[in-house]
């Protein structure tokens, strides 16, 4: 059987087959397709679609798919993903689960593309430390913040109460809080939150006693008696009405929108500053930060700078060289940093700091004078946390609401917690 | 010896188009049921964190199961409290409203449809995410509780209730049961009741010597159908909580404990192994229900 084309057809075929190898040779030369993940509200995916758009539009033939999720559901998606093989190209990664990432292989080693490729030469150093793992570099700094109480500071106005400042210690805390819940007209509002089950809290309280969450060996750096006093001291908070009774404390699901401040409450907040920008939209007041209560007056702050998150590259991304160049555009182009702002934490760049602060609106210059009056009361970076870290984490939570539920006895709970956390860091290793 | 070949030849000759058709259906099998199933007992006797390769340890995931492991006890138990509870309640509240319904009213197909509604969108994370936020301490139900002048707790960060709303949940959605139990009713021959009305026997007498012994085969059926969707739930509890089993592991149900060893902690070996066990579970439950099935159940012949 043969085929008989006759001229016209002939000509209409070439012309076809014509058009279409030449569209697809120009497209298939410059066309990269990135994904890039990230957790955080809705302004962080606003300020960052607005500047990936700037990259895009600088490099065409360039496109970013976008995925955004709350801190909760940020992990699991991307555990299935990166398991399955399609982790997205550039993803926004955290301290927690850092040494969990990068000891799988699953992260890109960046340490060949500095400074050449990524130019964070002029990175605050232990800052960049914070992102290495046996001495590779895998996550890049995207800011920088510090744990700070986030305050409704017009409700204290209204009920007389003194806020807390930079020398409140635990028990002026507790005490004005309890303060605050019998004064405030605002209905069903708290004095404090219960942070039992907060591990960045805990941690806190810890380094003010001279403990750390791990030691460098990735053993737990606290024990039993340590957890005892923690749980003691919120039982004792909430007994006397500081904080919420554990169901009201147990809707709170640890993003911005089932907050108990954002639920209206609580009066504040234990979060990080750069959190700042996600709280003030969301209650009815004037947001003010503060650092954490100190355990006693002339007590140790506790606090440290940490990265408040990093960016990565995945190491299954099958445009390795496209994915560093859209993370070195993020952290330090000029047009992109002063898109990006301070949302992310203050920029770890001594350079961009500079360039932002006269540019910074309102909460960015509160925020960034807030790690700047930190002083003494931030200490040196902790260790890295160790594989197993997240299933830790967990572990405090559930202990946490035994004591609060009245289910066991703190020092019990505690026990059972240390040996639980112990369990789970041998196994992990 | 020949004639058997032939005979055999000929019979594949002739179920030969059959067998063709079945092959997708085959291979779907093997290779999205069988396959994994095998492959999954095989993970569960290593250790595997999803990103590095399996390492072989042996029965260690299930000494550990049995011995050291206070989330999986809780976890069991919740799930047989939800699975004794919810069971029965739904079976019962379908059978009431198919008897109901079976009364020969008006509007009986939209009746069964509104009933059957709930039963179709129950199990989605959207009707999951509404269960939350009703039962929540500012939630519609508190809402309406208020009206009455009682100060309800906050029912879904509450361990004592939180399991209950996903019993509440699951009863919810006896829509589908019944539209079987409807169907077996029917079944049921009218000629029955109407010998029993003449001998003078009540309704009650009515419903526990004709229709209760006729429907047993479909009792049964429902019975094993949902009591195993019972023990595989997840979507709700994994909704209602945001993942965490509930305050206290109130609501950690089993398969939201798998989920949780494999993709919030990388433990995908004993996932695997937790995952067996559940299997076998079901299995043995459901063959003591078959087993025991020839004492209750009535098939006429």
């Amino acid at each position: 059987m043969t085929v008989r084309l006759d001229r016209r057809q002939f000509l209409a075929t070439g012309a076809a087959a014509a058009a279409y190898l030449g569209t697809a040779g120009f497209g298939r030369a410059d066309d990269i397709k990135l994904r890039m993940a990230w957790w955080g509200g809705q302004v962080r995916a606003q300020l960052t679609t607005k500047a990936l758009q700037v990259y895009t539009q600088a490099h065409p033939g360039t496109s970013v798919d976008t995925e955004y999720l709350g801190w909760d559901d940020y992990w699991p998606r991307l555990s299935t993903e990166t398991a399955g093989g399609n982790s997205p190209d550039v993803l926004q990664m955290d301290i927690e689960y850092l040494a969990d990432y990068a000891s799988r292989g699953v992260l890109l080693d960046l340490t060949p593309y500095v400074p050449s490729k990524l130019a964070v030469s002029d990175f605050d150093q232990p800052v960049l430390d914070n992102g290495k793992v046996d001495g590779k570099l895998y996550a890049i700094s995207a800011g920088v913040n510090a744990v700070s109480l986030l305050y409704n500071a017009t409700a204290y106005e209204e009920a007389g109460v003194t806020p807390p400042g930079h020398s409140t210690t635990w028990d002026e805390f507790a005490q004005n809080a309890a303060e605050f819940t019998k004064k405030t007209k605002r209905p069903g509002m708290y004095g404090s939150t219960d942070e039992s089950g907060a591990e960045p809290v805990l941690e806190t309280w810890l380094r003010q006693r001279g403990k750390q969450l791990y030691g460098t060996d990735g053993k737990l750096g606290y024990d039993e008696s340590d957890v005892t006093d923690w749980f003691k001291m919120w039982a004792d908070m909430r007994a006397s009405g500081a904080s919420p009774p554990a169901d009201v404390q147990a809707l709170d699901h640890g993003d911005v929108d089932t907050s108990l401040i954002a639920q209206g409450r609580s009066v504040l907040c234990f979060e990080n500053s750069n959190e700042y920008i996600a709280f003030a939209g969301l209650i009815k007041g004037e947001l003010a930060m503060a650092p954490y209560p100190k355990v006693g007056a002339s007590g140790k702050g506790g606090l440290y700078i940490k990265p408040s998150q990093f960016f990565s590259v995945s190491s299954q991304s099958k445009l390795p060289d496209a994915s560093v160049a859209l993370v070195n555009f993020l952290l330090t182009d000029p047009a992109a940093t002063a898109i990006l702002g301070t949302e992310r934490g203050i920029p770890s760049s001594a350079a961009t700091r500079d360039k932002l602060r006269p540019k910074l609106d309102k909460a960015g210059a509160l925020m960034l004078d807030y790690i700047s009056s930190l002083g003494d009361l931030a200490g040196p970076l902790p260790p890295p946390n160790p594989p197993g870290g997240g299933e830790v984490t967990t572990a405090l939570l559930k202990a946490s609401q035994a004591v609060a539920f009245g289910a066991s006895s703190p020092a019990d709970s505690a026990a059972s917690y240390i040996s639980t956390a112990k369990d789970i860091l041998s196994r992990a290793s | 010896m020949q004639s058997l070949e032939g005979t055999l030849a000929q019979r594949f000759r002739k179920s030969g188009a059959g067998y063709a058709f079945l092959t997708p259906w085959v291979i779907g099998l093997v290779g999205l049921t069988l396959g994994p199933t095998l492959v999954s007992l095989y993970l569960s006797f290593t250790q595997f964190n999803l990103f590095q390769p399996p390492k072989w340890i042996g029965a260690a995931n299930y000494v550990r199961i049995a011995t050291n492991d206070p989330a999986f006890m809780a976890s069991m138990g919740v799930t047989f409290v939800y699975v004794l509870f919810s069971v029965p309640l739904k079976l019962g509240f379908a059978l009431a409203l198919a008897m109901l319904l079976n009364r020969g009213i008006r509007g009986l197909p939209i009746y069964r449809a509104i009933f059957y509604l709930p039963s179709l969108l129950g199990s989605s994370v959207a009707i999951a995410i509404l269960w939350r936020e009703l039962f929540a301490g500012n939630g519609l139900i508190n809402g309406v509780l208020a009206n009455f002048g009682i100060q309800g707790p906050s029912w879904i960060s509450n361990p004592h209730y939180a399991l209950w709303t996903l019993v509440v949940l699951s009863v919810w959605q006896f829509g589908s049961p019944m539209v079987i139990f409807l169907a077996g009713l029917r079944q049921i021959p009218t000629d029955l009741y109407e010998a029993a009305s003449i001998d003078g026997a009540s309704n009650a007498r009515k419903f526990f010597s004709i229709t209760l012994p006729l429907l047993t085969p479909v009792v049964f059926f429902n019975f094993i159908v949902q009591m195993i969707d019972a023990f595989q739930s997840f979507t709700p509890a994994f909704i209602v909580s945001s993942g965490t089993g509930g305050p206290l592991n109130s609501t950690l149900f089993y398969a939201l404990y798998i989920y949780q060893e494999a993709f919030s902690f990388f433990h995908m070996g004993y996932a695997a192994a937790l995952a067996w066990i559940l299997l076998v579970l079901i299995a043995v439950f459901t063959a003591i229900a078959f087993l025991t099935s020839r004492f209750w159940v009535y098939y006429d012949a």
